[in-house]
Parts: C-alpha cells; sequence; structure tokens
C-alpha cells in the first residue's frame, strides 16, 4: 500500500471518529454480550469444576440398602480405574440447638484418623474451614454454612447440637447424643440453597454437620466415596469426564451383584443366626418358667385347701353366733321394744287427750255463742209480734178519716165549677174582652200620635238649628217655605196625637165599667176555689199516714213469718251440739283413765326385762370371740395366699410378655428375614446432590438464553455498519472517482472502506471481549451468588470465543461495507468525478391524502419524506429502538413475573400463617398442644395434614412433588385456596380424584379428566383422575381427601403437619406461641410463613442484577443506534441545517426540524419493542424456568409504561448530545460546494 | 472566554454613541475579523470600512482571500465582528446577540447561495414556503416564484430543475420574506454564462422595481459595470468605493 493512501485513510478515520465509534461501540455491545454470554457457563463450569478438584471431591458415590463393609471396599478399591476409596457414615437425625427444637439434619462422618495425622488433604469430599476449626475429638463437630451472605446465629461456633427426644432410640446409629460446634465449614457437595431430600421431618435437609467417625455407632458403612484415576485432570461437564466416570460406574455396578449377594448372605446369617439364638433362649426361658409355675401352683393349691378347712369352721362358729344372737335380738325386741313403743304410744294418748279436751272447750264456746243468737232472734220475733196489735187501733182510725175526708170533696168541686160558670157569665156580660181590645187600639193609636208628633217636633228643631234660627219666627222669616211646612206638620200632628189621647181615655173608663160589672162574680169564684184547695189538701195529709202504718204492719208481719221457722231450726241444732259434747266429754274421760292404767304398767316392765337379756349376752360374747380369733387367723392365711398368688400371677405374665417380646422379635427378625432382598448397589455421580444438579442446570438454562441477546446486537452491529458505510462511501464519492481516475484498482479503494469499517469493529471487539469476559460474568455471578456459595470465581480468557465474536462481528461489518461500496465502485471514474445527483425528492403515499398533507408544516413534510426515502436507516433505528425497548421490557416483566410468585403464593394461595412438622401424630393429642391451639386468642383455626414427598414417574419422567392430603377436606379452603388462574374457578377436592398444580399439569400435559399414576412413600401404587388444575407458583402438589388416600393406597394418612391460622391475619408467629408449641412431644418444628416469604425474596432480589444487566444493554442499544443515525443524518444535511440556519430558524426550530425523525422513529420502534418485549419475556420465563417454581407469564402495565418512558428518555438523551453537534454546524458550510 | 467577551460587548454597545456616523442604510466602521490557525492570526478583515445607500445595486468585488465572503457572513448576521461596527438602516448589527441576530436573519436579510442550497425533498414552491412562513410579512410565494419566472415549475422537486432555474428558486425565496437587503455570494458562480446573465438581470431588474437593496458579492469584476456602487476589497480591507452613475445593462456586459 502506498504511504499516502495509508495517510488518507487515517485521516478519514480520524475525521469521522464519532461515525467509527457508533460503530465501534455496537460491535462492542454485540462481542460483548456474546463473550459474556457464552462464556459465563464455561466460566461457571469450570469454576464449580476446580471447586470439586480442590476439595478432592467425590466422582461416584455408592450406597445400598444394607450398607457396606469393609470387603465392599477392598473389592472397589482393587476394581480398575478407581484412585481413591473412603467409606463414610451418615445419618439424617433430628438435632436440638437450643430453643430450636427438631431440626432435620443429616450427619456426616470425617475420617478422624487422617485428620489427626494432619493430612486433611488425604481424603475426599474434604471440607474447607471458613472459621474456626475441625472436629478433633468425640462431642464434636463443624455445620456447613447454611446460606451465601449473613452468618446465621443459630449454629454459631459453640453452640451445643443434642440428638432431640423425637429420634427414639439412636444407639444403633449414634454413639455420642451431643456435638458442640466448633467450626464453620464450606463443602462442594452443600454449597446452594436448595435442600437435600430427607428422610425424616418435612423431607428436607436443614443443617448439615460433620463429626468423627468414631461419633457413629453404625455397624455398616453408609456410603463409599470414589475417585476415578485422571479424572481430576477432566473438566466435570465435559464428555470425556463422563465417559471415564462412566466406565468406571460400569466396572462397579459389575461388582455389584456378587457383593450385593455376599453381603445379603451376610446379613441373613445374622439374622438368622440372631434368630436361632433368639429362639433357643426363648425355649429355654419357656421351659424354666413352666417348671417354676408348676411348683408354685401346687403350693398355692395346698394353700388353698387349708383355707377352705377353715373357713368351714369359721362358717360353724359363725352360724352359731349369729342364732344366738338373733335369740337375743328378739327377746330384747319384745321388751324394750315394748316399752319404749308403749310410753311412746301413752305419750300420744296424752297428747291427742290434751288436744280432746282444747277441742271440747272450743266446741261448747261455740255452741254457747249459737244459743246466744237464737235467744237475740227470738227476743227480735218476740217485738215484732207485739208491734202489730199496737199498731191496728190507729191504722182503723186513719182509714176512716181518709174515708170521710173524700167524701167531703165531689160537693166542694162542683162548687167551685159553678162559681166559674157564674163569673163567665158575668165577664160576657159586661163585654170585658171587648172593651179590653178596644183599650188596646186606642191605647197603640195614642202611643203612634206621641211618636209622629215628636219626630214632627223634632224636624222643626233640626231645621232651626241648621238654619241657626233662635226662634220659630227667625226661622219662618229666614225659609218661610220648609219652615213653614214643617211648622204645618207639626201642629197637625200635634191636632192628631190630642184626639188619640181622647178616646184612649174613653176606652179605658168603659173597661173599667165592665171590670167592676164582674168583680163579685169573680170574688165568688175564687172563694169557692180556696174551700176546695183546703178540702183535697186535709185529705192528702190523711192518706200518706194511713200508707205509712199499713207499711209498718206488713213488715212486722213478715219478720215474724220467716224468723219462726229459723229458730226452730237453730234450736235442733243446739240440742243435736249438746249431745255430741256430752259423748265427747265421755270419751275424755274414758281416754284419761287409760292413760293412767297405762303409765303404771310402763314403770314395772324394765327392771324384768333386762335380767333375760344380760344372762343371753354373756354368752354370746364368748361365743364371738372364738369367731374373731378363726377369722383372723384365716384372714391372714388368706392374705399369704393371695400374696403368692399375686407374685405368682405378675412373675407369669412378666415371662409371658418377655416370651412374647422375644417372640416379636423373633417374627420381626423372620419378616425382616423374608422380606430381606439381595440389596442393590446405587452408584451415583455428583449430580446426585441437590445443589451441584441445580447448578449444573443453572448453567444449562444460562446457556439457552445466551444465544437470543447476541443475535438481535449483532443484527443491529450489521445494520449500523451498513448505514454508516453507505453514508461515508456517499461522502466519499468524489474522492473515489478521482482515485479511480488516477488508476486506483476497485479493491484498493474497497479496502479504504473494508478497513475503516474493520478497525472499528475490531476496537470494538476488543473492548466488548474485555467487557465480555470481565464485567458481565462478574454481575451474572454475583446474581448466582444469592443462592449458590461457590468460592472462587474466575473469567477467563476464551479464545475460541473471542475469535467467534470478532469473526462474526468482521463479518457483517464486511458484508455491510461491500453492499455499500459495490454499486459506487462499479461506476465509471468519469459519473464518480459528477457530483451524485442528489436524491430526487420523492412524492409519498402521504401526499396522496390531501387534506392532511396541507395541513402539515413543511418541516414536518421534509421529515415525512425523508423517513421514507432512507430505508435501511429507518430499518436500523426502528429494530435498535425496538431492541432496546423489547429489552426493557423483558427486564421490568422479569421483575413482575418472579416478584410476585412470593407473594401470590404465599398470601394468595396458602392463606395460613405458619405450619407445624410433626414427628409423632399423637401431638394433636397432647393437653398442652391443644390447650395452645384451642384458644382462639392463639390460633385461630389449625388443619392437621398429611404431606408427603414423592417421586412420580409420570411419562418416563420422574417428577417430586408433595402429597397432600388435609384431615379434612372441608376445611381445606380456609388455609390454601385452589383455583384456577386464569378463571378464579374455585378447584375443590372431591373424593376419589385429585387436584394437581398447574406447572405439573404443564410439564406433563396433564389436565382435569386425566388419569394420574400416583404411588405413596410406602410404595403403593394407584391411579386417580384428576379433576382441578390449581393455580400454584412454588413446588408441586397432589391434593387428595383422606379417603381418596385410603382407598388409593390402603394406607391411612397421618397427619404430619399442621397449617395454623393467627387471629391476626398475616402477622408474625409470636415467640412464646411457637416457644409453647415446640415445647410438645411430637412438632417437630414450626414454619412461619412471613419468614418463608422473606427467604425468598432474598432469592428473588438476585434477579435484579440481571434487569440492571439489561437495562444498561437496552440504554446502550438506544444510545449507539440513535446516535449513529443522528450523526448521520446531521452530517449528511449539514449544508441543509446551516442553510436553514441561515435563513433564520430559532436554535429550538433547528433541532425540532433534526430531531423530529429520529422521534418518530424512536415511537415507532418503542411500539414494535413493545410487543417484540412480550415475546422475548416469554421465551426467557420459559427458558429460565426452575422446576421447583412456576413463574408467572403477566407483565404488568406498569412495567409497559416504564419501558416505553426509559427508551424516551433514551432517545432524549441521545438529542441533547447532538445539540452541541447542531450548534456546531457553522452556517459558513452553507457556502460550500456539494460534494 | 469567548461568550463573556461577547457579552461584554454588547453592554458596550448599548452607550455606542451612533452621532458621529454619517447616516448610510448600510455601514462598515474600521470592522475586523480574525482567525487563529495555530499561533499565527491572520486577519480576514483589517479595519475594513464602507457604506452603501438604500436602493443601490452594490458590487462587492475583490480576488480570492480577500475577505468577500467575510464581509458577506457579518453584514449577513452569520458571523460577528471582533473590532468595529456594522450598522444597517440605523441599527447596530455588531452589536447583537445570537438570538438578535437570528432574528436579524430571519427579518432583514434574503440571502442568494452559490449553490443554492434547496432542501432537497421540497418542491419549489415549498422551498419558498419554507422561507415564508418564518416571517412576519411575506411576499404570496406562488407570486415570487411567478415573479422569477417559474410560474409554471412549482411543483418540481430541486432535482428535476435546472441549475439556472434551481438559482431563481434560490432568489424567490429571499425575496419572498420581504428583506431590507438581498445578500447574494457568487449568485453565477455555478451557472453557465447565459443562464448567469440571466439570473443578474433577475437581480438587477429586482433592485429597479422593488427598490431593495442588492449586495452581489463576485470575483469577477467584468461584472462590476452593471452595479450603482462597487466596492472592492483586497487583503481584507475595501480598496476603493465607488459609485457608477451610469450603470450597464447586464445585456452588454461581457466577459
Amino acid at each position: 500500500m502506498k504511504k499516502t493512501y495509508r495517510k488518507v485513510i487515517l485521516r478519514t478515520l480520524k475525521g469521522t471518529f464519532s461515525r467509527f465509534a457508533a460503530i465501534a461501540a455496537i460491535v462492542a455491545l454485540g462481542v460483548g454480550l456474546l463473550s459474556g454470554l457464552m462464556a459465563m457457563p464455561i466460566d461457571m463450569r469450570d469454576t464449580i469444576d476446580r471447586y470439586f478438584d480442590r476439595q478432592h471431591m467425590h466422582d461416584l458415590r455408592i450406597v445400598s440398602p444394607l450398607g457396606l463393609t469393609d470387603d465392599d471396599v477392598r473389592a472397589i478399591r482393587d476394581t480398575e480405574g478407581v484412585d481413591e476409596v473412603m467409606p463414610a457414615y451418615m445419618a439424617d437425625v433430628f438435632m436440638d440447638a437450643g430453643e430450636t427444637k427438631n431440626i432435620v439434619t443429616r450427619v456426616h462422618s470425617l475420617p478422624s484418623a487422617q485428620i489427626e495425622e494432619r493430612e486433611p488433604e488425604n481424603y475426599l469430599n474434604r471440607i474447607d474451614i471458613i472459621e474456626g476449626r475441625l472436629p478433633v475429638r468425640r462431642g464434636e463437630c463443624v455445620v456447613v454454612k447454611s446460606r451465601p451472605g449473613a452468618p446465621d446465629d443459630t449454629y454459631a461456633i459453640g453452640t451445643t447440637l443434642h440428638a432431640a427426644e423425637t429420634n427414639g432410640d439412636l444407639s444403633d446409629t449414634l454413639a455420642d447424643t451431643d456435638f458442640k460446634i466448633v467450626g464453620i465449614a464450606q463443602t462442594s457437595c452443600y454449597f446452594s440453597v436448595a435442600r437435600e431430600n430427607a428422610s425424616i421431618g418435612d423431607g428436607t435437609v436443614a443443617l448439615k454437620i460433620y463429626v468423627g467417625e468414631e461419633s457413629f455407632s453404625q455397624k455398616a458403612y453408609s456410603e463409599i466415596f470414589v475417585s476415578v484415576d485422571g479424572a481430576r485432570d477432566l473438566s466435570s461437564e465435559t464428555q470425556g469426564y463422563r465417559t471415564l466416570v462412566g466406565e468406571t460406574a460400569q466396572r462397579i455396578e459389575a461388582l455389584a451383584p456378587e457383593r450385593c449377594t455376599a453381603r445379603f448372605n451376610e446379613v441373613k446369617a445374622e439374622i438368622e443366626q440372631q434368630l436361632a439364638d433368639g429362639r433357643k433362649e426363648l425355649a429355654d426361658a419357656r421351659r424354666d418358667a413352666d417348671e417354676q409355675f408348676a411348683d408354685a401352683e401346687a403350693q398355692l393349691a395346698d394353700g388353698r385347701k387349708e383355707l377352705e378347712q377353715a373357713e368351714a369352721a369359721l362358717a360353724d362358729a359363725k352360724r352359731q353366733i349369729a342364732t344366738g344372737e338373733k335369740e337375743l335380738a328378739a327377746g330384747k325386741q319384745s321388751l324394750p321394744g315394748t316399752l319404749q313403743e308403749q310410753s311412746a304410744k301413752l305419750a300420744e294418748g296424752k297428747a291427742a287427750l290434751v288436744e280432746g279436751k282444747q277441742k271440747l272447750a272450743e266446741n261448747e264456746a261455740l255452741l254457747a255463742a249459737k244459743r246466744q243468737e237464737l235467744a237475740d232472734a227470738k227476743a227480735k220475733l218476740e217485738a215484732a209480734k207485739q208491734l202489730i196489735p199496737a199498731l191496728e187501733p190507729p191504722l182503723a182510725e186513719a182509714e176512716q178519716q181518709t174515708a170521710a175526708l173524700g167524701a167531703k170533696l165531689p160537693g166542694l168541686r162542683a162548687a167551685r165549677d159553678r162559681a166559674q160558670a157564674d163569673y163567665d157569665a158575668a165577664a160576657d156580660a159586661a163585654d170585658l174582652p171587648g172593651k179590653q181590645a178596644a183599650f188596646d187600639t186606642a191605647a197603640q193609636r195614642e202611643a203612634a200620635a206621641a211618636a209622629a208628633l215628636q219626630s214632627a217636633q223634632q224636624a222643626v228643631a233640626d231645621g232651626m238649628a241648621a238654619d241657626g234660627c233662635a226662634t220659630e219666627q227667625e226661622w219662618l222669616a229666614q225659609q218661610p217655605e220648609t219652615a213653614g211646612a214643617a211648622l204645618a206638620a207639626r201642629d197637625s200632628s200635634q191636632l192628631a196625637h190630642t184626639q188619640a189621647a181622647a178616646e184612649k181615655q174613653t176606652a179605658e173608663t168603659e173597661l173599667a165599667a165592665a171590670r167592676a160589672a164582674a168583680a163579685p162574680a169573680q170574688a165568688a169564684l175564687s172563694a169557692a176555689e180556696n174551700q176546695l184547695a183546703l178540702a183535697e189538701g186535709a185529705y192528702n195529709t190523711a192518706a200518706a199516714s194511713l200508707a205509712s202504718l199499713r207499711r209498718q204492719v206488713d213488715d212486722a208481719k213478715r219478720m215474724i213469718a220467716e224468723g219462726e221457722p229459723q229458730i226452730i231450726e237453730g234450736e235442733k241444732q243446739l240440742a243435736e251440739g249438746e249431745k255430741q259434747l256430752a259423748a265427747a266429754r265421755n270419751q275424755l274421760l274414758e281416754a284419761e283413765k287409760a292413760i293412767v292404767r297405762g303409765e303404771s304398767a310402763l314403770n314395772l316392765a324394765p327392771t324384768l326385762a333386762q335380767l333375760k337379756t344380760d344372762l343371753a349376752e354373756q354368752q354370746l360374747a364368748g361365743a364371738r370371740e372364738k369367731a374373731a380369733d378363726g377369722e383372723a387367723e384365716l384372714r391372714s392365711g388368706q392374705e399369704e395366699y393371695e400374696k403368692n398368688e399375686a407374685e405368682y400371677l405378675a412373675q407369669k405374665a412378666d415371662a409371658e410378655r418377655q416370651m412374647a417380646d422375644a417372640e416379636q422379635q423373633l417374627a420381626d427378625g423372620e419378616k425382616q428375614l423374608a422380606e430381606l432382598e439381595v440389596p442393590e448397589w446405587f452408584v451415583l455421580d455428583r449430580t446426585d446432590h441437590v445443589s451441584a444438579s441445580n447448578f449444573l442446570s443453572d448453567v444449562d438454562k444460562l446457556e439457552a438464553i445466551t444465544t437470543v441477546f447476541p443475535i438481535f446486537f449483532f443484527l443491529v452491529a450489521a445494520l449500523v455498519a451498513l448505514t454508516t458505510m453507505t453514508r461515508m462511501v456517499d461522502e466519499e464519492r468524489l474522492q473515489i472517482g478521482t482515485l479511480k481516475a488516477l488508476g486506483y484498482h476497485r479493491g484498493q479503494i474497497m479496502f479504504k472502506y473494508l478497513f475503516y469499517a474493520w478497525a472499528a469493529t475490531l476496537a470494538g471487539g476488543v473492548l466488548g471481549l474485555a467487557f465480555g469476559f470481565t464485567v458481565l460474568p462478574a454481575v451474572i455471578w454475583n446474581a448466582y451468588g444469592t443462592m449458590y456459595s461457590i468460592p472462587d470465581f474466575r473469567c477467563m480468557f476464551h479464545t475460541d470465543i473471542a475469535v467467534l465474536g470478532v469473526g462474526a462481528a468482521l463479518l457483517c461489518t464486511g458484508l455491510a461495507t461491500w453492499n455499500a461500496c459495490s454499486r459506487t465502485l462499479r461506476e465509471w471514474a468519469a459519473q464518480l468525478l459528477l457530483p451524485k445527483a442528489p436524491a430526487a425528492g420523492k412524492r409519498i403515499l402521504l401526499e396522496r391524502i390531501t387534506p392532511v398533507w396541507k395541513r402539515m408544516k413543511f418541516t414536518h413534510k421534509v421529515t415525512a419524506r425523508n423517513l421514507f426515502r432512507y430505508k435501511k436507516r429507518f430499518f436500523m433505528t426502528v429494530i435498535g429502538v425496538a431492541g432496546c425497548t423489547s429489552l426493557l421490557v423483558t427486564g421490568f416483566g422479569l421483575k413482575d413475573s418472579i416478584g410476585d410468585i412470593v407473594s401470590k403464593q404465599f398470601s394468595d394461595i396458602f392463606t395460613y400463617d405458619f405450619m407445624l412438622t410433626l414427628s409423632d401424630d399423637r401431638a394433636l393429642e397432647n393437653d398442652a398442644f391443644r390447650a395452645v391451639m384451642d384458644d382462639p386468642g392463639q390460633v385461630k383455626k389449625y388443619l392437621p395434614a398429611h404431606q408427603e414427598r414423592v417421586s412420580l414417574d409420570v411419562g418416563g419422567e420422574s417428577y417430586d412433588l408433595y402429597l397432600f392430603v388435609p384431615q379434612t377436606e372441608q376445611a381445606l379452603p380456609d388455609f390454601v385456596d385452589l383455583h384456577e388462574r386464569k378463571t378464579r374457578t374455585p378447584t375443590p377436592l372431591v373424593p376419589d380424584g385429585v387436584v394437581i398444580t398447574e406447572k405439573f399439569s404443564n410439564d406433563t400435559g396433564l389436565t382435569a379428566g386425566d388419569v394420574l399414576p400416583v404411588s405413596n412413600g410406602r410404595h403403593h401404587r394407584s391411579e386417580l383422575p384428576i379433576t382441578g388444575v390449581a393455580e400454584n407458583y412454588v413446588e408441586t402438589y397432589v391434593y387428595m381427601t383422606p379417603g381418596t388416600y385410603e382407598r388409593a393406597f390402603g394406607d391411612v394418612p397421618e397427619p404430619n403437619s399442621v397449617l395454623c391460622i393467627l387471629p391476626e391475619a398475616g402477622a408474625d408467629v409470636p415467640e412464646a406461641l411457637s416457644a409453647a408449641l415446640l415445647d410438645v412431644d411430637g412438632v417437630a418444628g414450626l414454619t412461619g410463613m412471613n419468614a418463608m416469604r422473606s427467604s425468598l425474596d432474598d432469592t428473588i432480589a438476585s434477579i435484579n442484577y440481571v434487569v440492571y444487566v439489561i437495562i444498561l444493554c437496552a440504554g446502550l442499544l438506544a444510545f449507539v443506534v440513535l446516535y449513529n443515525l443522528m450523526n448521520i443524518n446531521v452530517t449528511e444535511r449539514a449544508k441543509e441545517i446551516a442553510t436553514i440556519k441561515v435563513l433564520g430558524f430559532y436554535e429550538k426550530e433547528v433541532q425540532a426540524y433534526v430531531y423530529r425523525e429520529s422521534n418518530i422513529l424512536s415511537l415507532i420502534g418503542m411500539i414494535a419493542g413493545l410487543f417484540g418485549g412480550v415475546l422475548l419475556h416469554k421465551f426467557i420465563m420459559t427458558t429460565v424456568e426452575v422446576d421447583m417454581v412456576m413463574f408467572g407469564q403477566q407483565i404488568k402495565p406498569l412495567s409497559f409504561l416504564f419501558s416505553a418512558v426509559l427508551t424516551l428518555v433514551f432517545a432524549q438523551f441521545v438529542n441533547l448530545v447532538m445539540r452541541r453537534k447542531l450548534r456546531g454546524i457553522s452556517m459558513v458550510e452553507s457556502m460550500k460546494a456539494p460534494e | 472566554m469567548k461568550r463573556f467577551g461577547f457579552k461584554k460587548r454588547q453592554a458596550a454597545v448599548q452607550h455606542a454613541d451612533l452621532s458621529g456616523i454619517p447616516q448610510h442604510f448600510v455601514t462598515f466602521d474600521q470592522v475586523c475579523k480574525y482567525y487563529q490557525t495555530g499561533d499565527t492570526r491572520i486577519a480576514a478583515a483589517d479595519h475594513i470600512s464602507f457604506y452603501i445607500e438604500k436602493g443601490e445595486f452594490c458590487i462587492i468585488v475583490g480576488p480570492s482571500g480577500a475577505g468577500k465572503t467575510t464581509v458577506l457572513n457579518m453584514l449577513g448576521g452569520m458571523d460577528t465582528c471582533d473590532e468595529g461596527r456594522i450598522l444597517l438602516d440605523g441599527s447596530l448589527i455588531s452589536g447583537y446577540t445570537q438570538n438578535q441576530l437570528t432574528e436579524y436573519r430571519r427579518r432583514d436579510v434574503g440571502f442568494v447561495f452559490q449553490f443554492y442550497n434547496l432542501v432537497q425533498n421540497l418542491t419549489a414552491l415549498e422551498n419558498v414556503e419554507l422561507a415564508s412562513e418564518i416571517c412576519e410579512n411575506p411576499l404570496p410565494a406562488e407570486e415570487t416564484l411567478h415573479s422569477v419566472g417559474l410560474g409554471r415549475r412549482m411543483g418540481n422537486f430541486p432535482a428535476q430543475l435546472s441549475g439556472g432555474e434551481q438559482q431563481r428558486v434560490s432568489i424567490a425565496r429571499a425575496l419572498a420574506k420581504n428583506p431590507k437587503i438581498l445578500l447574494c455570494d457568487e449568485p453565477t458562480g455555478a451557472l453557465d454564462y447565459k443562464t448567469g446573465k440571466q439570473v443578474l438581470a433577475l437581480l438587477q431588474n429586482t433592485c429597479r422595481t422593488t427598490g431593495r437593496t442588492v449586495i452581489v458579492i463576485t470575483h469577477n469584476s467584468a461584472l462590476t459595470a452593471m452595479a450603482d456602487r462597487v466596492i472592492r476589497i483586497n487583503s481584507g480591507r475595501a480598496v476603493s468605493n465607488e459609485v457608477n452613475e451610469h450603470p450597464t445593462p447586464v445585456e452588454e456586459i461581457e466577459w
């Protein structure tokens, strides 16, 4: 190459540095991501391999159900390919650490001999002590660090672990029960937060400890660790390693049948020997016992016979006494009994007598009262009888008088009537009524005339007053007419009045005369009337007194008539009463006499009787004494006999029990022997450990993602290179023409651009490799660091990846450059020397829509036309920005999907607050347990449940899951909300069906209506129909009712856990409550949902790192693409921009003119990216999904918003950066000639 | 520092005494412009002074590198001067801020470029409208295009027009803004002889008919005959400032 040409190239490079940087940057991103993501799995596997090697981790692990022996060890050691062999003990036990009870602990043995010899590296699976020291004596242990990060106080150095009582008898397993923690270790067997499966407790190992092997008392080894010759030099995930180890494993497996049979025979012989010994022992014991029992029984029989005789004698004596006693009693009864009875009767009689007397007195009083009453009545009667004759004379007199008076009355009445007639005639004769009427008329007329006169006078007075005249003359003079008329009227009325008065006078006189004429007749009438009135008054008085007298007589007569019979009756009664009274008196007298007699008899009787009884009693007492002696004797004999018998029975029972036990043991032994199978050897590799297998599968998942991202970035890189180089070739068209004209070859000219592109690519590639091989793995490793504690991560340089990444980038940019150059280079030099006809403005489709186009500003029109003019740029920008948005959506979506599952699982689905694990279901009946659990102030509700970890084979795949059987299916909805995720319809438990969880359904393809082959922990198999698929995120569950379980497996589900709800929903479990519950025998552990939630939250927090990396990459992508676009646009249109500046566009208007295009492209890209993000998210979610956990598929609306906004922020950031460049465009540019 | 210095000058301007300067339409008073290249300072304009009256067709002529473009830039408000004063119609251009300069370009100056500088993606009419859109009192775009004789090519894109036509669009764009002065930078530089003449005729006509001040910058001294005023520049100085009492019509000029 010519020197000058080289200079040209270098100058171009300098002059267009930002363009160079754009290519470099996008290449760096692509190569960085590619190399980083590709290197990551390699680095991770390499790290873990180094860790395995350094710890001398076993390549193979052999376990067998019957344990392993030294012979096995020897046989394995002699196998070809086996390097080191280390037998070891292992046991899962419950440990207590202070307040924390029943921790499921895996106890491993350490080869103490080697450690004591200070050769701690000469054993397999060596452990790293990160704090403290190794155990050197019995009763010491080291614990494996449980979680990466903060140390756990529960297992601090100095704490003592104590084998829990829950374990029962551990003497066949562990020689020691207390272990003091002396160190904290890391081991290549356990480095994950995921727990190993355990055979006890909740089925997972919570704590791993290592103790010296002498702390174990097991007869056979639990496991044999083997390292394979040459395997250490191979990386553990390589095919070579697998082959080598696999071959050795096969050779070891080949040993198995022989060794297993041997072991089987050994164990069988051992058991048989034990059985034979046992049987013999039992037989001996039985014979001895039988003999002893026979002796004892004979002795007992003798004793029994003696006792019986004594009893008979005693019975005789007793009978005699009884007879005597009966006689005596009879005697006693005849006397003092009667006496008492009689004196009682006497007393009674006396009392009755007193009572009788009292009654008699009362009756006498009553009788006297009656008598008095009768006398009174008689007196009254007598008085009445006397009254009647006294009244009779006045009565007769009154009757006479009345009759006389009545006779006088008619005469008087006739006289009065006559007088009346006389008067009427007289009145008529005098015409009194006519005279009266005439007078009345005259009087009226006179009154009317007087009134008329008065009014006429008044009229005159009024008229005068009105005219103010004092006299009539004056008035007449003044008002002749009026006055004259008025005065005349007055005078005429005066005349009329005088006349009427006279007439009245006449009438009055006539009337008086008439009255006088009638007066004598009137007087006679009055006199007659007076006489009649007097006579009538006298008659009335006499009649009234007669009536009163008659009434008095009648009353008296009636009284006599009524009273007489009453008196007769009263007298009869009185006589009767007196008779009765007399009889009563007689009775009383008799009774008094009887009492006196009884009293004297009583006084004599006692003395007589006493003599008789005394005699009889003396005889009896003697007999009794004898009998008592006999009885005492008998009792002691009996007692002795009973004691002997009891002793005999106890001994016999004891012996029988012992023999039964022995028989049971023998039976068990026989059963064991019968069930004893030829064991198998399980030759396991490292992935048998959960830590290793989880880690390696995580690495596989990571590998799956690595393919997507880089492809994307490479595509954008190619587009960036293409647009950039196209622009560059366009810019340098003239130069190309000149060079061509000067005679440079096409290749030479092309070289310049290839060189340019490749220089940028290499620069970017180197940068990318630097980033990809260091920063990216470190960040991702950091994320995994929350789940795995593996020391010494090392980022490596991988030449193959570097070559591949950079090579791919070179290819991309090279192709893009060739594409950009080739057309221009094919043109003739002459054409090239002419300025390229500027790409003609084209009308675009939008212009056809005139109403829209017309309303657009010209600057907008330019933008619209530009958008469609440069297709490469359009795609580059849209794809780039879409990629940015997609990445952001994916990143935020990851958080949504993973972040949500914790709250969904432990708040929405598992609605209980804590769970107890039971080692013994009798705890449920425990009083202390019930006292706490049944107190609604402490625990609102609880539900015992049976949970069992099983492996199910479905379609050839093995799935680890929990069988979940609530004690009562009705109560379950309060504790676990089983429902479908999408429809939220409940999926209740029904008899003879199971509800499975969603992820399990997805993985197996089984859904409601299908049949699930299930087996329980005892390997009882069954097939059950699936009735529902429930939403669930963490772990896999198969729910069934207790009835279903029982029918399916023939086993009764024993509750081994209790789900509990606190009174206050979502609260932490109070310390006092958990302490009280854990104190109960049979309660193995307590898991608070809050604690669970936070520990899972920690794990999930690691996803944040990934999200940050994604956001960073997205930002860089957007920046590179948009910067490149703007850069090209601005440089290409520098002249146009300068021109509009000259035209007087303000800075803002200039910016808007330029930015509008990139803003619209960003917007289009962003919208495309929102859709792309959904797809990318879905892809990644399904790829990274862990077996144990189902991630949500949802992306929250807010995440879309964030992604969109962030994309626009990135775009605006680019605008901000470009502002300087825009300002920098000098208006002088506009003067320059077109290129 | 540059910014700061600029502000200081602005402050000084406010108290500038304009009374001593004769009132011309365009005045350059001892204007200097320096360019720093490494250690050497080149004066592109070295105390240059001249004036132009309103309505004149003025030609500024000089050889390459004489400082013509510098003068044009400063007068057009695209560049600032380091010393001296520039006045247009009584306003002190040299004291303007960036924003004031932008407004000045927008309002008072019409620019005709040597290479037309049309926006390729806009039609002839749209290119004119692009300028008129941002003015306060623009002339109707179509009318302006008619007046430059392009009434029938309004809908064409620049690439579909000849050089002369493009230059006429450019002139129309400058005129549509209704500016105080029309600044033309080698308007015939990219045109053939005949077309160049037509464009010059158009400019001269515009000056005569509208009374607008037209300033043409060229290296071609043959054109001076058509000008009302000829300012000769050499080495950053105005060598002469002559008034041509009898300008020759452009058709009669040969070069």
